[in-house]
């Protein structure tokens, strides 16, 4: 490994764990906007993030070294996915190799499963219920994954995200095949769902029909401040993977070098501030579904997705 | 010059109709009835006159008959005329301010017309659009009455056929991608062989026709249509309708040259004994008695469908037994109608002691029921026997055996319900009421035809039973 | 992989998927709309391969399909909606979206496969080939799912579009194809008609005293 491929993995690897907060912000910002409110900061998740880490720890009677050792654990995963995911290069970046984009998905799934395991050794029952909440669709949502994942790969022959984003970029047929329109648009409302955006949750305070926050009621101190990076890792890992592997995968450099993974950056900052916008005119026009009705929010995503598969058989290729 | 005679009458046939139903729209009710009349006879003489002719050709054009569109082009007309005819009972009885003689028989006459269209177009295509057309026709004189179930009835009935229908068209897309024509005459003279386009075809248009013909499982709209509409409109339906649909199917499976594929031929004869086993058994537990005719005649016609997929002596019996049929199922219908006016009911239950009061409607029910079924010396009796024999002929004993059980079935079924409601005594004792001959003399002129054809065609019965038993000893 | 086909296959997977909204849509009103994008879709279809094949017909028949199924029809069926309130709803199928858009997934694989079974050998080896036959499945599973009578004018139509589509992928040029689409399409109209003036009558009636007399 020379330094210049050395450098541009620290530097993906920084730029993912520093930015994820700063668009979590801008999103909060932008949403009070639309509810005729200042909002907070910009900045405001990095003080958060500083004060959880500076507070002290709280554990609930009987939690076990699970409780504690989840953040750290899903912090990791989140980490080694942000560096072999097309961020900063359009090229294999030095350490793409580690994982394909099945195994991308099994990381986001070791992730998810240690928080859920530390919400049930919580022993408390607001976050086992968000758990078990949580459980019910993610067996709807996970297959869908699979199945967009089953997508990126006839799209391209492998299930490298780098190869798709190579045909996707190069071939406007690609691009505009329904296979690729179907697995967007499925991976999008999968997007949705996992972020926990509108229609499918909106957090805040004493909202009983969040999912994701549910689960780590009973964490303090610097664990809950990671589980609160975590989740803007994984925002922001979904975000990127949506934006430069499916829907915008243009406009990156292939030079290896330092300065071109800094201009790919700011290109995907960019693009990520579409999608923020975007999300917030959803979230200003769109009103919260029942949960029971989230199954069938699911079931449309499942739908697009196995769709897509079959659009790519009939179609015979195309 | 033959020709030019011909041609006449088959523009007569097609065409008096039209006039008739145009004409049929004066305003003065009595002008109406003997347009619609006059345009009648004119029509059946047309189709006599192709029928004794044996006219056999095509004009220029998409139009063209031969010997079987002549023969039921024949049944058409003679039924259509019937009713027509007979209509004058039904209507006086009627007094709903929707249904006037003018549209119904402006109706009555386009429903022949789409009938008669169907059957002399050479095009498969047009065929198809004749089908369509005359579910509109008839959907529309059933909702006349504009009573909730009529209306209701029609739906289903539109809905279903036009939903069957479209499976029929997919299945001549495809026969013109096979075979590069919808000609029918041009596709018959030079059938071609089995590939795999053109079974996928005739399979879909005999699901698509089937729904039409009132095939199991698509046959759901039959009994409502039939129960709904008016009891001369009734007696079309099930006396030319069904074959008219028949028919189109006939000249799409004609398509295929003479080995037809196994799968194929397995399919369609087991269409038509589900279609008989299932009307022989839902028909045991009618309570309506025009319901109970309305599955007779899907029995009928599942048999005829097996007739056409055995083939051979079995197709020529049944092309005589929808013939016979249609004649003595028409005599049903018209008495239906005259015991629904003068009791005011379809419910089995509640008619009893018809002898007693109208000696002669009690005679020709039971005898037109006896003649459905396919009692001797009936026509329909002479179908059904060539039909078993044909397919005893070709080896095939488990279709004779199914097809006896239904015909059986069916058989008690309808006779032991008609039997009950005119010998059946009830608690009251009944004077014998006034029985008008212009409410009798169209029964028994399809009764008397559906004999006749059984007498002319007893002879033709004996060689076929000889082909049946030499089969037999030699399979032995 | 052309533009031709791109274009082609965009149109044809548009129109499977509104019919898979048609399935999951328990509301009348977007169903209207739904049937007339789809048809909307097909006259673009239509005309794209007018174009491609410089084919005059293919415009009328688009023509046609434009003027009947996205316009005349789709007005006609709103101003039913509209005047009977309480049928803009499809009340049987509101809580059963999820499965009602997974048997739609579910039919269309099913179709798939049986057309792969059945016809595709002997059809030309175009992309989307199967799309008109999965089409005809669908609404024939929307008329078979469906007890609302407008619900099922709109699976009639979609069953239309599937035979115009079929008319146009599998053969070349269907001769009949213009009076095809006339009189499925009068006799759309002739449908909504009689559910227009007749199904007045019906209102109020305890559908089990309908189901008393036609039943058996």
């Amino acid at each position: 490994m020379d330094l210049s491929a050395a450098a541009v993995v620290v530097l993906q690897a920084g730029a993912v764990l520093l930015l994820a907060p700063l668009f979590a912000g801008i999103a909060a910002r932008w949403k009070a906007w639309t509810e005729s409110r200042t909002g907070p900061p910009v900045l405001q998740p990095y003080h958060d993030l500083v004060k959880y880490l500076r507070k002290e720890v709280v554990l609930p009677t009987g939690a076990s070294r699970v409780f504690i050792a989840a953040p750290t654990v899903a912090f990791a995963a989140y980490v080694v996915i942000s560096v072999v995911l097309p961020i900063a290069t359009p090229y294999p970046i030095e350490v793409a190799s580690l994982v394909d984009f099945l195994g991308g998905a099994l990381l986001f799934g070791l992730a998810a499963v240690v928080t859920l395991l530390a919400a049930i050794d919580s022993g408390s029952n607001f976050p086992a219920l968000g758990a078990s909440r949580a459980v019910s669709f993610a067996a709807l949502a996970e297959p869908t994954l699979i199945i967009v994942f089953f997508g990126v790969a006839v799209i391209s022959g492998t299930n490298n995200p780098y190869v798709t984003n190579n045909v996707l970029a190069s071939s406007l047929n690609a691009y505009l095949s329904p296979t690729h329109l179907l697995v967007m648009a499925a991976f999008f409302l999968l997007l949705l769902f996992e972020t926990g955006k509108l229609p499918v949750e909106s957090s805040g305070l004493g909202e009983f029909g969040m999912l994701d926050e549910g689960r780590t009621f009973e964490h303090s101190g610097r664990l809950l401040g990671l589980f609160r990076w975590n989740g803007w890792l994984k925002q922001f890992l979904l975000y990127a993977v949506f934006l430069n592997v499916f829907a915008l995968p243009w406009g990156m450099l292939s030079q290896p070098t330092v300065a071109a993974a800094g201009f790919n950056l700011i290109v995907l900052a960019a693009k990520m501030l579409l999608l923020v916008v975007v999300l917030v005119f959803l979230e200003a026009t769109l009103a919260k579904i029942r949960l029971f009705k989230i199954r069938d929010y699911l079931a449309v995503s499942f739908s697009l997705a196995i769709l897509a598969l079959f659009a790519f058989a009939v179609l015979g290729g195309a | 010059m033959s020709a030019t005679l011909a041609e006449t009458w088959f523009l007569l046939a097609l065409l008096a109709p039209v006039a008739g139903s145009l004409l049929a729209l004066h305003p003065s009710p009595t002008i109406s009835e003997a347009a619609a009349r006059a345009a009648s006879v004119i029509a059946w003489v047309g189709a006599v006159g192709l029928l004794v002719s044996g006219t056999a050709q095509q004009w220029i054009g998409y139009f063209g008959v031969d010997s079987v569109s002549d023969l039921f082009v024949f049944l058409v007309a003679s039924i259509y005329a019937l009713s027509v005819w007979y209509s004058r009972a039904y209507l006086r009885s009627v007094h709903t301010p929707f249904l006037t003689p003018q549209r119904y028989y402006a109706l009555l006459a386009a429903f022949a017309f789409a009938m008669i269209l169907t059957l002399t177009v050479s095009d498969l295509g047009l065929m198809w659009i004749g089908v369509e057309a005359t579910t509109v026709a008839s959907a529309l004189l059933i909702v006349l009455e504009r009573k909730p179930t009529s209306v209701e009835a029609a739906w289903r009935y539109t809905i279903i056929a036009s939903a069957g229908l479209t499976i029929a068209l997919f299945g001549l897309l495809l026969l013109y991608r096979a075979a590069g024509s919808l000609n029918a005459f041009a596709l018959a003279a030079n059938p071609l062989p089995a590939t795999l386009t053109l079974t996928t075809a005739v399979a879909l248009a005999l699901v698509g026709y089937g729904t039409k013909v009132g095939l199991f499982p698509m046959h759901t709209w039959l009994p409502d249509a039939h129960s709904e509409a008016p009891s001369p409109v009734s007696a079309m339906f099930s006396g030319v309708l069904l074959p008219t649909a028949l028919y189109a199917f006939l000249r799409v499976y004609a398509v295929i040259a003479a080995p037809v594929p196994f799968p194929l031929r397995t399919l369609v004869v087991v269409f038509g004994l589900l279609t008989a086993v299932v009307a022989a058994f839902l028909l045991q537990r009618q309570r309506s008695y025009k319901r109970l005719f309305a599955y007779s005649s899907m029995e009928v016609m599942g048999l005829a469908i097996v007739g056409i997929g055995v083939g051979g002596v079995a197709l020529y019996g049944a092309l005589l037994l929808v013939v016979a049929h249609a004649f003595a199922k028409a005599a049903a219908f018209y008495t239906s109608g005259n015991v629904l006016r003068r009791t005011g009911t379809t419910d089995i239950d509640r008619v009893r002691s018809i002898r007693e009061r109208w000696p002669w409607t009690g005679g020709t029910w039971i005898a037109s029921a006896v003649a459905v079924t396919g009692a001797p010396p009936f026509g329909t009796f002479v179908g059904e026997l060539l039909i078993l024999a044909g397919s005893v002929a070709m080896g095939l004993y488990w279709v004779a055996g199914i097809a006896g059980a239904a015909i059986t079935l069916a058989f008690l079924g309808v006779n032991i319900q008609v039997g009950r409601m005119v010998f059946g005594s009830s608690d009251r004792t009944y004077l014998r009421q006034e029985d008008p001959a212009r409410e009798l003399w169209a029964p028994l002129a399809g009764l008397g035809v559906a004999l006749a054809l059984g007498l002319i065609a007893i002879p033709y019965l004996a060689p076929a039973i000889q082909a049946a038993s030499r089969f037999l000893g030699g399979g032995s | 992989m052309d533009s031709t086909i791109t274009i082609e296959a965009l149109l044809g997977i548009g129109m499977l998927l509104t019919a898979l909204y048609l399935q999951a849509e328990s509301f009348l009103d977007p169903m209207v709309r739904a049937v007339a994008v789809q048809s909307l879709l097909l006259a673009g279809l239509l005309l794209w391969l007018a174009y491609v094949d410089r084919d005059v017909d293919l415009v009328i028949v688009a023509a046609l399909v434009v003027a009947l199924r996205v316009a005349v029809i789709p007005y006609i069926l709103q101003r039913q909606i509209r005047a009977f309130h309480w049928r803009a709803r499809e009340v049987r199928a509101a809580h059963r979206v999820a499965g009602h858009a997974l048997a739609a997934v579910a039919l269309a694989i099913v179709a798939w496969f049986i057309f792969q079974e059945t016809l595709a050998p002997a059809l030309p080896d175009l992309p989307g080939i199967a799309l008109p036959f999965v089409l005809l499945a669908e609404g024939l599973l929307l008329l078979a799912t469906r007890t609302n009578t407008l619900a099922q004018v709109i699976g009639y139509i979609e069953e239309e579009n599937a035979v115009v589509y079929a008319g146009v992928l599998f053969v070349a040029a269907f001769p009949l194809l213009i009076e095809m689409v006339v009189f499925l399409d009068v006799l759309g109209v002739i449908l909504v008609a009689v559910i227009l003036s007749f199904q007045r009558t019906v209102i109020g009636i305890p559908e089990e005293e309908l189901m008393e007399e036609l039943s058996g």
